[in-house]
């Protein structure tokens, strides 16, 4: 009976533990990811649709909602075979880094209007090995059992020891603007 | 210690349940085995092909007057020239498509190589391609045609072989059969050439290469093709400088030999000069 009691009790005090939901990266969606760097000679961006993650927390609340989404930068394609394969070699360095993630917490929410989302996350960003601290601002909606997201950050090259790419002698530019739009869906356990 | 491992499991249990359930769905994917940069190493091709859909255009000298010429003739860049241009384009990420003319001879040409076999391992990675190309010697001014006999179509087939050496060490091999091998011969004859390539890449951005082109049995020049030079790689281009003792420069005209030895002391050893620009779009 002692035991009973007792379980019960650990129940409920984990209880809200339960209320946590799991969203996943929606693979059927058209997920899109698109590094841009901006450069006097020539403008580049780097797209793809390989993003994968997670996020959990409470159905109701995105404060405290756990976060983490990778991206395998083998996949960027610049639309040009010669750049990508400059991007993984000579900057990214694909072969030992082949992700680029982004782990955190969301700790502020506001609601914007029905079912449209502003979050803030803390968290870590890891591109070529390292990994920094990195807040970032993100739009979310809410539609039935799915999140489509809606971000962008500026990543510094540099602080991830990322040698800045030059063409022609001249050096493109050190900041690498990353947007991502892709959706989740619900976990049914 | 009975109601210790019970709350443990009764705490645990909700614990475990809530955790994320999220894996990698998929493994992280590997890009393209390749091993050199571009598509040919001078005159030689290499194994690798275009991305799908990609582009590329290449112009190419080499000139007439050797280097021995002096400054007088700006080591021969005073000219005339034997100048090519062609126009590359990916029709898969393993089939490349390539479209050239050549001022020696008027000779239009076109060849398809198709990347057949990947090998991935650390130590000696190899990528094996074949190439099949024609090429027509248009021969457009009427004297020249009465003038000069053989047969205007050539045909010749490569098979590609490319290993990387730590990264920085290229090497290939392209043994190459060539029917109708030089325009000139009365009757048509062929070649069988084992050309070899090296490539060092010192940095990112800069490397040196070595090529050569001795025929094994066949018809050719007076003697085997040489070639020596240096690569700069930048945005989406090759600029290729080299010198050697044959100044022709697409696959079918290379593989006829030389009119000139590389090394001696004779009269008859020149080397001429020859640049690439080749832009992939």
């Amino acid at each position: 009976m002692r035991k009973l009691i007792l379980i019960g009790l650990a129940l409920i005090i984990t209880s809200s533990a339960y209320a946590k939901v799991e969203y996943q990266v929606d693979k059927s969606k058209k997920n899109v990811v698109k590094f841009i760097s901006d450069a006097p000679i020539e403008d580049f961006e780097g797209v793809t649709s390989s993003i994968d993650g997670y996020m959990l927390g409470d159905d109701d609340n995105f404060v405290g909602t756990e976060i983490y989404f990778e991206v395998d930068l083998n996949t960027l394609d610049t639309d040009n075979g010669l750049r990508d394969r400059h991007m993984r070699d000579n900057y990214l360095h694909t072969d030992k880094y082949p992700l680029t993630s982004y782990e955190g917490k969301i700790f502020e929410a506001k609601k914007i209007e029905d079912k449209h989302y502003l979050v803030k996350a803390k968290g870590k960003f890891l591109v070529h090995g390292v990994s920094k601290d990195k807040t970032i601002e993100a739009d979310i909606y809410v539609y039935d059992d799915l999140y489509h997201i809606k971000t962008q950050f500026v990543v510094a090259l540099t602080d991830h020891k990322i040698e800045v790419p030059s063409i022609m002698l001249v050096k493109i530019d050190p900041d690498m603007d990353l947007r991502l739009d892709f959706f989740l869906k619900k976990v049914t356990k | 210690m009975k109601y210790i491992s019970t709350l443990t499991i009764a705490f645990l249990v909700p614990v475990l349940l809530i955790s994320q359930s999220w894996q990698r769905k998929t493994e992280v994917k590997e890009p393209p085995l390749q091993l050199f940069h571009s598509t040919y190493a001078y005159a030689l091709p290499t194994a690798e092909t275009l991305k799908q859909g990609d582009y590329l255009y290449g112009i190419s000298h080499r000139f007439s007057l050797p280097v021995s010429s002096g400054f007088e003739q700006l080591f021969g860049i005073d000219g005339p020239v034997t100048n090519m241009m062609n126009f590359g384009y990916g029709l898969t990420d393993d089939i490349f498509l390539n479209l050239g003319r050549s001022n020696r001879e008027s000779q239009w040409w076109f060849e398809t190589k198709y990347k057949a076999i990947e090998i991935r391992n650390e130590t000696l990675p190899i990528l094996v391609s074949f190439l099949g190309g024609v090429a027509y010697s248009s021969r457009p001014v009427p004297e020249l045609k009465e003038s000069q006999s053989g047969n205007d179509w050539h045909f010749y087939g490569v098979a590609i072989i490319n290993t990387l050496i730590e990264e920085k060490l290229g090497i290939g091999i392209t043994p190459t059969f060539s029917y109708n091998s030089h325009l000139h011969c009365p009757e048509v004859v062929n070649s069988v050439t084992l050309g070899a390539y090296a490539e060092y890449y010192i940095d990112d951005m800069y490397s040196i290469l070595v090529e050569a082109n001795p025929t094994i049995t066949g018809w050719r020049d007076r003697y085997d093709s040489y070639t020596v030079g240096f690569s700069m790689e930048t945005g989406g281009h090759f600029f290729k400088f080299s010198v050697s003792n044959n100044n022709a420069i697409n696959i079918q005209q290379f593989n006829s030999g030389a009119q000139s030895a590389f090394l001696g002391g004779g009269n008859n050893n020149n080397l001429y000069f020859g640049f690439q620009i080749t832009r992939n779009l």
